[in-house]
């Protein structure tokens, strides 16, 4: 039997259910175990006062208002939903992102990471396409997802010398995180490769995909593809859900 | 439907409702007004629900001009300079009233008083479209709002229902006065990262607005907060909420507000409660802040005074010409 969480408080119209303090995929899916339970108990309307839920590595955010509900009442209404909470409820969906690792204007630091990992630019995009991402955690922009799995060998601090603008679609890797920059942004993970899906639509309901607990692998196509894709995605006619797969 | 016309814009002018919620697990900020109390009074000075999108401004705001039809701004928490188009007289409107612009008619928006931020609002609301269930604008991702950026001279913004210019005005019989006193904080979730007296010191000590402040934080200066042993500012990033304090490890507070990202690696040492986060979110760089240290209950207590002290000061504004 697990620990029961940490409940901390998160001003006076939040709270913090807390797992554990390190980055670990045991802690995390029982973080994602309750978001999945209070997000379905919320949409059922079963907990008044309740707002929003905020996942994060090892931490789940539970948004309410105070002028509804008290801290107290809120406790006592999460409580059986922390207690039933099982880790080993099956979570979110696997998806498959095409990305294009060719090239300099796609894959700018690819040589970079082969040579400080002491491996091939091409046994660099094997390790990527062959690790099973976890998706921890969405922040930094909208839609970044910090997707946990790196493996060893391809593992490097950040940059010294963060860029200023990182095009949106680039696949980048820092430490144990990948991820894919959904709008330009400054950054400084290591660029590897470039992914035509939108990761960030304003157009579509939700705007975002890729959800917390969700797993995620890559697979590499070549630069035609990725412009196929490319162009289909700006006319808004791409369909996301086909990346989704059964597993 | 009027429209409203932007001549000579502000520095940083941007739609704003109460913000964008529901989204944060995806990433995507809240946005909203930066400053709740002011803009829910102006928006219940015109009858609207507290809810309708308006104008924020900084210290200065856009020139604005009734395009079409007869439109009622509320002028709050800053007056403004009316030029009436009939015979170009010239008008100094006091803060915390509606006006009602006939078509042509200008008013300069601010100074503001009290405070750095003032808003327009307008009977009806901005009808800008909503994007994810608000019309707030985030101005780093190019959302909602009016096309997703600040405003500019030139353009050129719907509003939601036209007025009739016979039915009066209101103002506020006294503006709001906010207190001296120092803000309310709730501690956690990570003020186990910080040394006891880091604590104690970050509840006796005052510390400056920096001129580094935006509406997605305030940073604060003053001597630095130390962290407990064997722990630095670094956690695996958890939710930040509006209010919430962070301390990098330069040990100098930063307060986060309505443009913040949804989640944050540094350790958050306590929260400004609810109820004095507006008043926070108008103080101007250079301003001495001091906080104390309260229960949740007692800031539950002052939530509902919150509500009571905006209810109360609507239901006493009275009709002007």
């Amino acid at each position: 039997m697990a620990e029961a969480p940490e409940i901390k408080s998160l001003g006076d119209a939040a709270l913090s259910i807390e797992f554990g303090d390190a980055i670990d995929p045991a802690v995390n899916a029982r973080v994602m175990a309750l978001f999945a339970a209070l997000e379905a108990a919320h949409a059922e309307g079963a907990l008044p006062g309740l707002l929003e839920t905020v996942p994060s590595f090892r931490a789940l955010a539970v948004h309410y208002d105070p002028l509804r509900i008290s801290r107290d009442a809120i406790e006592a209404a999460l409580a059986p939903y922390i207690a039933a909470a099982q880790a080993e409820a099956k979570v979110g969906s696997t998806w498959v992102l095409p990305a294009c690792y060719e090239g300099e204007e796609f894959a700018p630091d690819l040589a970079d990471v082969a040579a400080r990992a002491g491996i091939t630019p091409a046994e660099v995009v094997a390790l990527h396409t062959q690790a099973d991402f976890r998706v921890y955690i969405l922040g930094f922009v909208p839609g970044f997802a910090y997707l946990g799995g790196v493996p060893e060998a391809i593992r490097l601090p950040r940059r010294t010398d963060p860029r200023t603008a990182v095009p949106a679609g680039s696949v980048a890797i820092a430490g144990e995180m990948s991820g894919v920059y959904p709008l330009t942004s400054p950054g400084g993970w290591h660029l590897i490769g470039r992914c035509p899906v939108p990761m960030f639509d304003p157009r579509q309901d939700p705007p975002v995909f890729l959800k917390p607990g969700d797993r995620v692998k890559f697979k590499a196509i070549d630069a035609a593809a990725c412009a196929r894709i490319a162009e289909q995605a700006a006319a808004g006619t791409y369909d996301v859900s086909a990346l989704r797969v059964e597993d | 439907m009027p429209d409203l016309r932007i001549h000579r814009s502000g520095p940083l002018s941007t739609i704003q409702d109460r913000g964008r919620f529901g989204l944060q697990a995806f990433g995507i900020p809240t946005a909203g007004a930066a400053d709740a109390f002011s803009f829910r009074l102006g928006n219940r000075l015109l009858g609207n629900p507290d809810n309708a999108a308006a104008i924020e401004y900084w210290i200065l705001g856009p020139e604005i001009e009734a395009v079409g039809e007869p439109v009622r701004v509320a002028l709050v928490a800053g007056g403004g300079t009316l030029t009436r188009a009939a015979d170009g007289s010239r008008w100094t409107m006091p803060a915390w009233r509606t006006v009602t612009l006939m078509p042509g008619d200008k008013i300069a928006l601010g100074p503001t008083v009290g405070g750095a931020v003032g808003y327009a609002c307008v009977a009806g609301g901005f009808s800008v479209p909503e994007v994810m269930g608000s019309r707030s604008t985030y101005v780093r991702a190019k959302l909602g709002g009016f096309e997703g950026r600040a405003l500019k001279t030139g353009d050129v913004i719907p509003v939601g229902a036209a007025v009739d210019p016979a039915s009066a005005n209101r103002a506020l019989v006294e503006a709001p006065v906010d207190g001296e006193g120092p803000f309310r904080v709730v501690l956690g979730p990570q003020d186990d990262y910080f040394a006891a007296d880091a604590i104690a010191r970050f509840f006796s000590q005052p510390f400056a607005i920096s001129p580094q402040s935006d509406r997605m934080g305030k940073r604060l200066t003053g001597e630095a907060l130390a962290f407990a042993p064997g722990k630095t500012a670094d956690i695996a990033s958890d939710a930040m909420v509006a209010g919430a304090i962070q301390v990098p490890g330069s040990g100098e507070p930063i307060v986060m507000l309505a443009d913040r990202a949804t989640v944050g690696g540094y350790a958050k040492i306590g929260a400004v409660i609810g109820a004095d986060l507006p008043r926070f979110a108008r103080l101007k760089p250079g301003a001495e802040v001091r906080f104390a240290q309260v229960s949740v209950a007692e800031a539950e207590a002052a939530a509902r005074q919150f509500e009571t002290t905006l209810s109360d000061l609507a239901a006493a504004a009275v009709a002007v010409e």
